[in-house]
Order: structure tokens, then C-alpha cells, then sequence
């Protein structure tokens, strides 16, 4: 690379330090507000140095309402990864032997499902569930949630098992094996670390859906995503218990995209565009 | 091309068509519904039975300036967040690609707003931009500036909805740039410092037009993205002030959950869906014509 000048470094750095703060100063003000009272919060000039306190954790935590949407989003954002993954490991299995056209293709089908916006199929799916009576049942979001998490699998998945040996294929046909038997006993265990990947990266979907987990939802199955806007509902807005209840939504994905970030971009970069 | 191929590809179908199968049904199978039920006059508010009713519908689009109201919005929330998030991303990518010292933990940074709920995301900035609560302008007026009131006027609003869209969007796309950027070959950096090439001289003529075809890919993949933003306008403004920051599918969400008008919001919907179309045509006949994957 080309020697910069020294007014150069200093303006990258200057850009790279006011950038990170930019996307950091919100995330930290949020932390801040879910730790002060509410005399604290509304505080101005802003607090930065006070008491903390736990009471917003503890209250949400007291709500069992709050409490049922941490199951539901738990068992909601699991179910579709397990579910996902019967079709997408399989679906990859076939396309890492594809080659040229047909492998792109396929990917490139697969890759507009998942961008479609989530609201052309909001409608039909609420008057669907209505009349098949899957309103308000975790199977129903698990199903809508198959069409995104389906792809993501694949895209994240692709790329790991694609460097997994053709001739590995051979040689166990050679030995005999089927080839669900060279998927599940031989090919399977090498692209594990893919299989996480991906399957964090599908929860992640999962675990932050909006729109369709508050249009499917009612009541027994009301997820975290849904359930905090019920805090900026009837009795005013509740600052102390929404932050806290962003901070608790936001933990478990922001702790799993530092553990995946090398994974989140390569289902994307895999594919290469030509000049 | 494989050399040998003993393993004929056609074992591998019943691999692959169950997920094309199912994803075909689930997406498919709606939006011929949707198609349907634009010309009914299904209401959840009124006990009478659907009916067919044409066009109706769709003629009563055409008298709706909330509706007509909500097309510039969309195309603004594509156009301004997306150029936004294109030329920050692209200078961020360019800091991040020089491994500065001490710079490493920009990296880390840049996966929290990819990851954090958009309702999360919404909630954060709908706390940053209340007076007293949020720091917005608090910030500002450190500077010595007055800030305004963000979310009670009309383009105000709008600027703040372009503000979260680049916030969560922009380090998506400097990651994708910057590790597009670590894949160009070195020959081309090492041939510019012989030719005496300037450090911006090789940005601009190395790194640039290098990158173009992944800067359309992004492009095309956050436009379309962009045109279902939802969950941000949903907390941050609720379409208001006065539906100044509804777009297209946020008034369809209205119009089909608010005053339950199945019918004429599948009619919102049909239209919206070929604004996508608008979209996707030729962004598939570009992709089919330039996108590679590796194999």
C-alpha cells in the first residue's frame, strides 16, 4: 500500500474514532437509563455519574407476562432453527455438488425469498392462521419463520461445506455408504462449525422478528420483541422498564455476533460479482 | 466443471426440493391469496360475508392521499438511507482496511448494530430523540446548537427515520466492502506506489472502481431491504407526525390491522408488491448476468 501522509492517518483516525462512538453513544445511553431511577433519568443536564439501581430488571423480571415472552421467544427461535435446519442441510448437502450456472441459481432463488419484505405475506397468513386456527401458536410463527430462516441456513452453510472435499462423496460410495449415510456419518460432524453458524444466525432472525410476531400473536405466545412495546402502552411510557428490557433482549444476540461476526458476512461474500 | 461425476447430480434432487418445495408454498400460495382477497371486500370490522368486488379497491387507491401520500415516503426511505449508508460504508471500510493500530476494536463495534433487534434499535433512538430523556440534543447543544424537535415535525421526522436507517445499516455494508476490499490482489497496490501514486490517488482509481461491482450487489440487496422497513417507523414515529413518515407497506399494516380493511389493504399490498417487482426485475437480469459464486 502507498505510504499516507500524516494528516491522512490522523483524519482516518479521526473518522474511525467518531464512527465508533457514534453507533456506541446510543447502546451505552440505553445501559445508562435501564441502571438510573427515574428522577435520574429525566435529569438535565444527563446524569452520567449516579447511583446505580436494579429495580427495572427486577420489575420486569417480576412481570410474568415478560417472563412468558422470554419462554415463547426461547422456544420460538429454537423451533425454527431446528426446524430450518431439517430442510436447509439437506438443500446445501445437494448444492455444494452443483456447479456454474445451476449453483448459482439455485442461491440466487433462495437469496430473494429471504429479501422479499416480511409484509407481502403478513395479510394472508393473518386470515390464513384465522381460519385454520394457528393464531396465537408457536408452530404458526415457526412456519413463517422458515422462509427466512431456511435461506439464511444455506447462505451461512454453503460456503464451509463447499470446502468440504467432492472426493470424500466417492470414496464412501465406493465403501458402500448411502448418501444420507455420507451426509448424516461422514459429511455432517466435518461442517459443524458451520451448522452453529448458521444456526445462530438464524435465531438471531428469529429472535429479533417484529412484524409478524405481533400480528400472530396474542397472548400465550407473545414474544420479547412484542412484549416490550406493551411497556410505551396504557399507563405512559415506561423508560426505565423498556431499557431494561432492551438490554435484555439485545444481550444474548449482541454475545452471539461477536462469537459468529467472521460467520455473518461470508454467506455474502462467498459470492463473488464479476466486473 | 467436475471432471468425473460417478454420483449422477440427479440423486442429489430429493436433497434439494424439499426446501424449494416448501419455500415455494409459503410464498407463494400468499401472495395469490393476497391477490384474491384485494378484489373481496373482507372487513374484519363488519360481520357481513367477503364479496367479490373488482376493482374496487384499487379505484379507491387512486382517490387516497394518505396512500398517495405514502409513495414518496417509501421512495425516500430507499433512496436517501441507502446513498447514505453506500458512501459511509465505503469510507468506513477504507479506515477499517488500513489496520491502523489501536483501530481493532472498530471491528467489534460494527457487529452490534447488525445484530441488535430493530425494535431495539427503534426504541434506542426513539430514547435519543425525547427532549430531556434522550441526548440527541443534548449533544447538539454542546456544540452550540439548538436542536429540534425531532419528533413532532414532519421533516424532522423523516431526517430522523434516515438517521436510525444509516445507524443500523451502514456497518452491514462497510464489513461486506471491507472484506471485498482484502480479496483485491496486491499487484495492483504494489504497481500504483511505482507509478508514484498518492495515497487518495489509489483509493480513488485502485480501491473504487475495484469495488463497483460489490457496491451494486449491496446496493441492489439494501434496496430492497430498505423498501420493508417497518419496525423503526413502527416505534420510532408510528407514521406520524399526521402519516408524514408512512410508507407504502406501513399504511398497508394500518389500513389491514388499525381499521381492519382486509381487502383494500391486499389491494396496498398487490401495489406494493410491484413496486417490488420494479425492483427485482432488473436487479435479477443484472445478478444472472454478473453474479459468480465461488465453487
Amino acid at each position: 500500500m502507498t505510504r499516507r501522509s500524516k494528516i491522512t492517518t490522523f483524519s482516518l483516525y479521526v473518522i474511525g474514532v467518531i464512527y465508533g462512538l457514534a453507533i456506541l453513544v446510543p447502546i451505552a445511553w440505553i445501559l445508562l437509563l435501564a441502571l438510573k431511577n427515574t428522577l435520574d433519568a429525566f435529569a438535565y443536564p444527563p446524569l452520567f455519574i449516579f447511583e446505580p439501581t436494579f429495580e427495572h430488571f427486577r420489575a420486569i423480571f417480576q412481570d410474568s407476562e415478560f417472563r412468558l415472552a422470554f419462554a415463547n421467544s426461547v422456544i420460538i427461535a429454537t423451533g425454527s432453527v431446528a426446524l430450518a435446519m431439517l430442510f436447509a442441510i439437506p438443500a446445501t448437502f445437494a448444492i455444494t455438488i452443483m456447479r456454474g450456472r445451476a449453483r448459482r441459481n439455485s442461491l440466487l432463488t433462495i437469496l430473494l425469498i429471504r429479501m422479499v419484505p416480511g409484509m407481502i405475506y403478513l395479510l394472508p397468513y393473518f386470515v390464513f392462521y384465522s381460519r385454520l386456527d394457528l393464531l396465537d401458536t408457536h408452530i404458526g410463527l415457526i412456519i413463517i419463520y422458515l422462509i427466512f430462516c431456511v435461506p439464511l441456513i444455506i447462505w451461512t452453510l454453503t460456503p464451509v461445506w463447499g470446502a468440504v472435499p467432492l472426493e470424500l462423496r466417492e470414496s464412501g460410495m465406493i465403501d458402500g455408504a448411502s448418501l444420507w449415510q455420507i451426509l448424516y456419518l461422514i459429511e455432517l460432524p466435518l461442517v459443524r462449525i458451520g451448522i452453529i453458524a448458521s444456526g445462530i444466525v438464524a435465531f438471531i432472525f428469529a429472535w429479533n422478528e417484529f412484524l409478524f410476531a405481533l400480528v400472530i400473536t396474542r397472548k400465550k405466545t407473545v414474544t420479547l420483541p412484542v412484549i416490550i412495546t406493551r411497556y410505551m402502552g396504557y399507563e405512559g411510557y415506561e423508560w426505565g422498564k423498556i431499557s431494561a428490557a432492551a438490554v435484555v433482549i439485545m444481550l444474548p444476540v449482541v454475545v452471539f455476533g461477536f462469537l459468529i461476526q467472521r460467520y455473518m458476512i461470508t454467506g455474502l461474500t462467498a459470492g463473488a460479482v464479476k466486473g | 466443471m467436475a471432471a468425473y461425476e460417478p454420483i449422477p447430480q440427479r440423486a442429489y434432487f430429493k436433497y434439494l426440493s424439499p426446501s424449494i418445495i416448501v419455500l415455494l408454498l409459503l410464498t407463494v400460495l400468499p401472495v395469490l391469496f393476497t391477490l384474491y382477497l384485494s378484489t373481496s371486500s373482507l372487513s374484519f370490522a363488519s360481520p357481513r360475508p367477503e364479496r367479490f368486488i373488482g376493482l374496487r379497491n384499487y379505484s379507491r387507491l387512486l382517490d387516497d392521499a394518505r396512500f398517495l401520500q405514502s409513495i414518496p415516503v417509501s421512495a425516500l426511505f430507499i433512496v436517501a438511507p441507502v446513498a447514505l449508508q453506500l458512501v459511509l460504508g465505503f469510507v468506513i471500510a477504507v479506515v477499517m482496511n488500513e489496520r491502523l493500530p489501536g483501530m481493532r476494536w472498530l471491528r467489534y463495534v460494527l457487529v452490534a448494530p447488525m445484530v441488535i433487534p430493530p425494535i431495539v434499535t427503534g426504541l434506542t433512538w426513539r430514547v435519543m430523540f425525547t427532549p430531556k430523556l434522550g441526548s440527541v440534543n443534548y449533544f447538539l447543544s454542546l456544540l452550540g446548537l439548538d436542536g429540534p424537535s425531532w419528533l413532532t415535525d414532519a421533516n424532522w421526522a423523516l431526517t430522523a427515520i434516515v438517521i436510525v436507517a444509516v445507524w443500523g445499516w451502514t456497518p452491514f455494508v462497510a464489513l461486506m466492502f471491507l472484506a471485498a476490499m482484502q480479496s483485491f490482489p496486491d499487484e495492483l497496490y504494489e504497481a500504483a506506489v511505482i507509478d508514484g501514486a498518492t495515497w487518495v490517488q489509489t483509493v480513488r482509481h485502485v480501491t473504487l472502481p475495484l469495488l463497483k461491482p460489490t457496491v451494486t450487489f449491496i446496493g441492489i440487496l439494501r434496496t430492497m431491504e430498505a423498501l420493508g422497513i417497518f419496525p423503526i417507523i413502527y416505534i420510532v414515529t408510528a407514521g406520524g407526525p399526521a402519516a408524514a413518515t408512512e410508507t407504502v407497506n406501513f399504511y398497508a399494516y394500518v389500513s389491514g390491522f388499525s381499521y381492519l380493511k382486509v381487502g383494500y389493504a391486499s389491494a396496498i399490498i398487490v401495489v406494493f408488491f410491484f413496486m417490488l417487482l420494479l425492483i427485482i426485475g432488473p436487479t435479477m437480469r443484472y445478478l444472472l448476468r454478473n453474479f459468480q459464486v465461488a465453487s
